[in-house]
C-alpha cells in the first residue's frame, strides 16, 4: 500500500466525525421532553357501576429511553393534581378537597423511575417511586413505546386503590369504587 | 257489572306501575336537581335514570300489549270532541313516556355519565360528551317532564270527572280486573 498522508488524514477525520455523529445520534434518540399538549393522562373509575373518566390537564416530564439497553432509561413525570378535570366543576372542586387529592397541601403527584427493564412481550416495565398525596411507594409501571415521526410515544396504565392513598371521603364509598386506573399516552419530543 | 268491558290484568298492572314510576321519577328529578353536590345526589341520579329506563321498557311492553289486546271501548254516549281528546291525550302520554327517558339518556351521554341500568347493564352512549348539547338537553328533558305531568293531571281529572260526575264507570275500568286478564 502506498503511503498517502492525505488519505490517512481523511480517514482519521472520518473516524472522528463518525464517532461524534454517533454520539450525537445516540443522545438525540435518548432524551425527550414530554409534550403535554399531545399527551394524555386520564383517570378511570366507577360510580355505581358507571364508568367515569377524567384527565389531568397539566403535567411535565423528562424521559431518557434506550430500547436496546432498557436499563439506561429513566423517566420523571410530575402531574399538577389541581388540574384534575372531569368536565364538571362540582366534581372537580370536590376532588381538590383535603379528603381527596388535597391539592393545596399536595400540589403534585409524581413518578420517578429507578430502573427500566424489558419484558418478554416486547413491552417494558419502569420500576420507580410513585408519589401521591404525600405518600411514596415503589411501583412498577408497564408501558409500550413506539416512534411517531420525530416523537416517541409511551403508553401504559397504573391501577391504584383510593384507600391505599387515603383518597376519598368515606361517605362516598357507597357510590364510588375503590379501584382507579390511570392511563397514559405520553408523547415526548427530542431535546 | 261483570258484563262491562274491562282492561286486562296486565294492562291494569302496567298502568299503575307506570303511574307510580312516573310520579316517583318526577318527584325525584325535582328534588335531586337542587341538592348540593354529594354522594347522595349522585345516588339519586342513578336511581332516577333506572326509573327512566324502566318506564321506557314498560311502555314498550304496554304498546305491544295494547296492539294485541284491544282496550275496552270508550263509554257510549261520549261526545265526539271528548273521544278525540281522549285519543290525542293517550297518544301524547305514550309518546312522552318514550321521549322523556330518551331525552334523559341523550343528556346522560352528552354529560359524559353513561347510563348503567341497575348499575349492571351499560347502555351505549348515544352522543359524544358535549357540555353545550348537554345543557340544551337538560332544558328539553325538563320541559317535556312538566308537559307529561300536566297531561297526566288532565288524564286523571278526566277519569275522575267521568267516574263521579258522568257516572259512566271510566275510572273503575282501571281498577276492576276483567275475566280475560
Amino acid at each position: 500500500m502506498r503511503y498517502c498522508p492525505a488519505s490517512m488524514l481523511y480517514g482519521l477525520r472520518l473516524l472522528v466525525l463518525g464517532t461524534a455523529g454517533m454520539i450525537t445520534l445516540a443522545y438525540a434518540a435518548g432524551l425527550w421532553t414530554v409534550n403535554a399538549d399531545d399527551s394524555e393522562i386520564s383517570v378511570r373509575f366507577k360510580q355505581m357501576g358507571v364508568p367515569v373518566s377524567a384527565r389531568f390537564d397539566r403535567f411535565e416530564g423528562r424521559i431518557q429511553f434506550d430500547p436496546a439497553v432498557p436499563r439506561n432509561s429513566s423517566a420523571r413525570i410530575t402531574v399538577d393534581t389541581a388540574s384534575f378535570d372531569i368536565g364538571d366543576e362540582d366534581y372537580n372542586a370536590e376532588v381538590r378537597k383535603p379528603e381527596w387529592l388535597a391539592t393545596e397541601q399536595y400540589p403534585q403527584a409524581s413518578f420517578v423511575s429507578t430502573s427500566v427493564s424489558a419484558d418478554a412481550q416486547g413491552s417494558f416495565i419502569a420500576h420507580g417511586d410513585f408519589t401521591l398525596k404525600g405518600r411514596t411507594e415503589a411501583r412498577d409501571i408497564r408501558f409500550s413505546t413506539e416512534a411517531d415521526g420525530d416523537a416517541q410515544v409511551f403508553e401504559g396504565s397504573l391501577t391504584l386503590s383510593r384507600k391505599a392513598y387515603s383518597i376519598g371521603d368515606p361517605d362516598w364509598n357507597e357510590v364510588l369504587e375503590d379501584e382507579v386506573v390511570i392511563n397514559f399516552r405520553v408523547v415526548a419530543t427530542a431535546d | 257489572m261483570n258484563a262491562e268491558p274491562h282492561y286486562t290484568r296486565t294492562a291494569i298492572t302496567l298502568h299503575w306501575l307506570l303511574a307510580v314510576l312516573i310520579f316517583g321519577g318526577f318527584g325525584l328529578g325535582l328534588y335531586m336537581h337542587d341538592l348540593p353536590f354529594s354522594p347522595q345526589k349522585l345516588k339519586l341520579y342513578s336511581w332516577h335514570k333506572w326509573i327512566g329506563v324502566s318506564v321506557f321498557l314498560l311502555v314498550l311492553i304496554r304498546g305491544i300489549w295494547r296492539i294485541t289486546h284491544r282496550p275496552p271501548p270508550l263509554p257510549p254516549g261520549m261526545p265526539a270532541w271528548q273521544r278525540r281528546a281522549a285519543h290525542i291525550s293517550h297518544g301524547g302520554l305514550y309518546l312522552l313516556m318514550l321521549v322523556i327517558p330518551l331525552s334523559g339518556w341523550l343528556m346522560s351521554s352528552a354529560s359524559g355519565f353513561k347510563v348503567v341500568y341497575f348499575g349492571v347493564i351499560p347502555l351505549p352512549d348515544l352522543l359524544d360528551k358535549n357540555k353545550a348539547v348537554a345543557e340544551v338537553l337538560v332544558e328539553v328533558h325538563e320541559i317535556l317532564a312538566f308537559t307529561l305531568v300536566a297531561l297526566v293531571v288532565v288524564h286523571a281529572a278526566a277519569a275522575i270527572k267521568h267516574q263521579f260526575i258522568d257516572h259512566d264507570g271510566t275510572l273503575m275500568r282501571m281498577f276492576r280486573i276483567g275475566r280475560d286478564g
